[in-house]
């Protein structure tokens, strides 16, 4: 049973955006802990 | 008497040179047909994937556009594929075979020009059993749910029992 | 010869420049450092940004860059996605770390909890496990990082390995914990942003229905959803995972450091930003075959279609990446392993009465001991190592059920929870060389499960939390 294109396709690029998200999220966060003064 | 064995003598030497001349000829023509040898897999491949590796007969010989190919049928006619090797490297990595018999061959270039070819090797592919598979499958995933279960209801017993020790 | 994706000079040169960053940065961040908990828990005072990177970070090891696109390239997509299954390691883990900083509120160890619940017998059976875990990893790390060095610049295998060796124990020894967390922050960023722009740039550049049409065209089992050696091996992994990160110190210490509140929340968020990373870097493998790339070691698949497709600008992203993923689980694993020795061993075991100051004294020369063990077991370069972290599984699958059952379920005693975890590797390891790798965590957890079920149904025992903390304060005095 081959994995259909439409499903590849779907699979890597939501792969590609969440990884994208990251770094983005792990700034955020550590921003709001600098400002906060709770890096640690 | 003596002067006739000599004539006839240096027929039979005259020959046996005629002949040794003639010999290399055949020789050469089977020694360029392997001037290199192709080494894959003794056993049966499970996964799909395999390496195999090319030597030429002489070591300073340098391999130019090396080519692995493959196909279903020994001359090489029925779905035929062709893998170039990677740089200067001679061996190589083939993947995503599915279940069947494949004859495989290198061929090369010197560099020359002259085109060499290797001996043929054959590699079966045989992928484990779909049932077995399955099965070690559903063995892991009842073990796994057992687990995720377990985990879960002991956490939240605990969470639970947690507030209610706060009221 | 074949010419490298880098020149060796070029390679020293970043290796110099991180190594020299890397120190002084944990240098500076080891004055901080005031007391033994400070220097092995950050001071039990992390905060959500940091955790969560941590988590993350320390879980992408040099397999996830160079194994994922190797499977993916073997088995096809499962290889893949399989492998992104092991963030369940992580996820799993997240209910147990807050039980873990709640019940341990000063606990140092993973091997402090076993001892205080379950006791002697079952420590020591614990602390082979750990110790053979720890090393085997610690091996296979080393190794890989000489061996990235050679084949991407040329560089002696001896030479890189030791260079690697040398930064990640000096920068551990000096920052502590701080020093590891803030590291894996940075490492963190590498990883992801390098992986992702190499996936993009092949999507961008050769498109995914390309790659798609090529494979079903002429490898169309690497979409085989069926794939039968990968449905086969699936949950031995994940077991093989679980075990990993439910034993070792590496992750409680981890939870111990973090703030009150934090450890649940770091470890689910840390395994959902891993979980893309294993698909980005598989899929690397995949593009192979379209761009006619056919390497000599399916082990090296990943840098070299990075090489290939983006020249020298990819090696050196590769070379970075690869080498951040490396660094940031060695220095975990030093400082978790150093910890163990430190606490369980030298503390309760030796000298009891041992100063503060002490105890840093030792943690750190232990670091240091663990570097040259370490670089003693990698000078031979057996290539066979790699094959020894497999049976591992057997070791750490089988301590899967005695840690989950020991945090929250007061039957289980000490003795059933060693013989589950002892007879559990046994039979992993019989499965390893009988059937094959494959049933060896698999077989682990199940025989130490249902020793475990047979212990709690056949209990009279009931264990007492607070023997946890007693014993815990009485050991600061």
């Amino acid at each position: 049973m081959l994995m259909s294109e439409s499903v590849f396709e779907w699979m890597i690029i939501t792969a590609l955006i969440l990884s994208c998200l990251a770094p983005v999220v792990l700034l955020v966060l550590w921003v709001k802990d600098l400002i906060s003064k709770t890096i640690w | 008497m003596t002067k006739n064995k000599k004539s006839f003598n240096y027929c039979y030497i005259l020959f046996l040179f005629c002949f040794i001349g003639f010999l290399p000829t055949p020789t050469l023509a089977n020694e360029s047909a392997h001037q290199l040898t192709i080494e894959g897999p003794t056993s049966v491949i499970k996964e799909g994937y395999f390496n195999v590796s090319v030597s030429a007969k002489s070591e300073q010989q340098k391999l130019d556009k090396l080519t692995i190919e493959v196909a279903t049928d020994a001359s090489f006619t029925e779905n035929q594929k062709q893998f170039p090797a990677l740089g200067d490297f001679s061996t190589i990595s083939l993947t995503g075979f599915s279940n069947g018999s494949y004859h495989l061959r290198a061929r090369a270039e010197t560099e020359s020009g002259e085109s060499l070819v290797s001996n043929v090797i054959q590699v079966t592919v045989k992928h484990y059993p779909l049932w077995q598979a399955l099965t070690l499958f559903f063995i892991g995933l009842i073990i796994f749910v057992a687990v995720v279960t377990t985990l879960l209801l002991l956490h939240r017993k605990w969470t639970h029992s947690r507030h209610h020790s706060h009221d | 010869m074949t010419e490298f994706a880098l020149d060796t000079s070029t390679g020293i040169l970043i290796i110099v420049l991180f190594g020299l960053f890397w120190i002084g940065f944990g240098y500076w961040l080891g004055r901080k450092n005031k007391s033994h908990e400070d220097f092995a828990l950050a001071g039990r005072n992390v905060g959500f940004a940091f955790a969560a990177a941590t988590a993350m970070a320390t879980w992408v090891t040099s397999n996830t860059t160079l194994v994922a696109p190797q499977l993916t390239f073997q088995f096809g997509v499962w290889g893949m996605i399989g492998y992104s299954f092991a963030a369940l390691g992580l996820i799993l883990f997240a209910p147990m770390a807050k039980r873990i900083k709640e019940l341990l509120p000063n606990g140092y160890t993973s091997g402090d909890f076993i001892r205080l619940r379950y006791g002697q017998f079952a420590w020591v059976v614990f602390m082979i496990i750990s110790v053979v875990y720890a090393f085997g990893w610690l091996i296979s790390l080393g190794m890989a990082g000489g061996i990235l060095l050679e084949s991407l610049t040329g560089l002696d295998y001896h030479i890189g390995m030791t260079t690697i060796l040398v930064i990640c124990v000096g920068y551990t020894l000096f920052g502590g914990m701080r020093a590891v967390i803030a590291t894996d922050f940075i490492q963190a960023l590498i990883i992801i942003a390098g992986v992702s722009f190499i996936a993009y740039w092949l999507i961008d550049n050769i498109g995914l229905s390309s790659i798609h049409e090529n494979l079903t065209a002429e490898h169309p089992k690497l979409l085989d959803v069926l794939f039968p050696a990968a449905v086969m091996f699936l949950f031995n992994n994940i077991f093989f995972g679980l075990g990993e990160i439910f034993h070792s110190n590496v992750w409680w210490s981890r939870a111990l450091s973090f703030k009150k509140g934090v450890a649940y929340k770091a470890y689910l968020t840390g395994g959902l930003m891993w979980l893309p990373i294993p698909i980005v870097t598989g899929f690397i493998a995949l593009a192979a075959p379209q761009l006619g790339i056919f390497p000599p070691s399916m082990d090296m698949i990943g840098p070299t279609v990075a090489a290939a497709v983006l020249g020298k600008a990819g090696a050196v992203i590769v070379f970075i990446v690869i080498f951040s993923a490396l660094a940031s689980s060695l220095d975990s694993l030093l400082a978790a392993t150093s910890d163990l020795v430190t606490q369980d061993i030298y503390h309760k075991k030796l000298k009891p009465k041992a100063s503060d100051k002490n105890l840093m004294r030792f943690n750190r020369s232990c670091i240091f001991a663990l570097g040259v063990i370490t670089w003693l077991f990698c000078l031979p370069k057996i290539a066979t190592l790699g094959a020894l972290l497999n049976f591992a599984g057997a070791f750490v699958a089988s301590t899967i059920w005695p840690i989950l059952l020991g945090l929250y379920h007061k039957k289980l005693t000490g003795t059933y929870a060693a013989i589950a975890m002892a007879a559990g590797t046994a039979c992993g390891m019989i499965g390893y060389f009988a059937i094959g790798f494959y049933v060896a965590a698999l077989v682990s957890c199940a025989v130490s499960g249902l020793i475990c079920a047979v212990g709690i149904m056949t209990s009279q025992y009931n264990f007492d939390w607070k023997q946890l903390q007693e014993e815990d304060a009485h050991a600061n005095e």
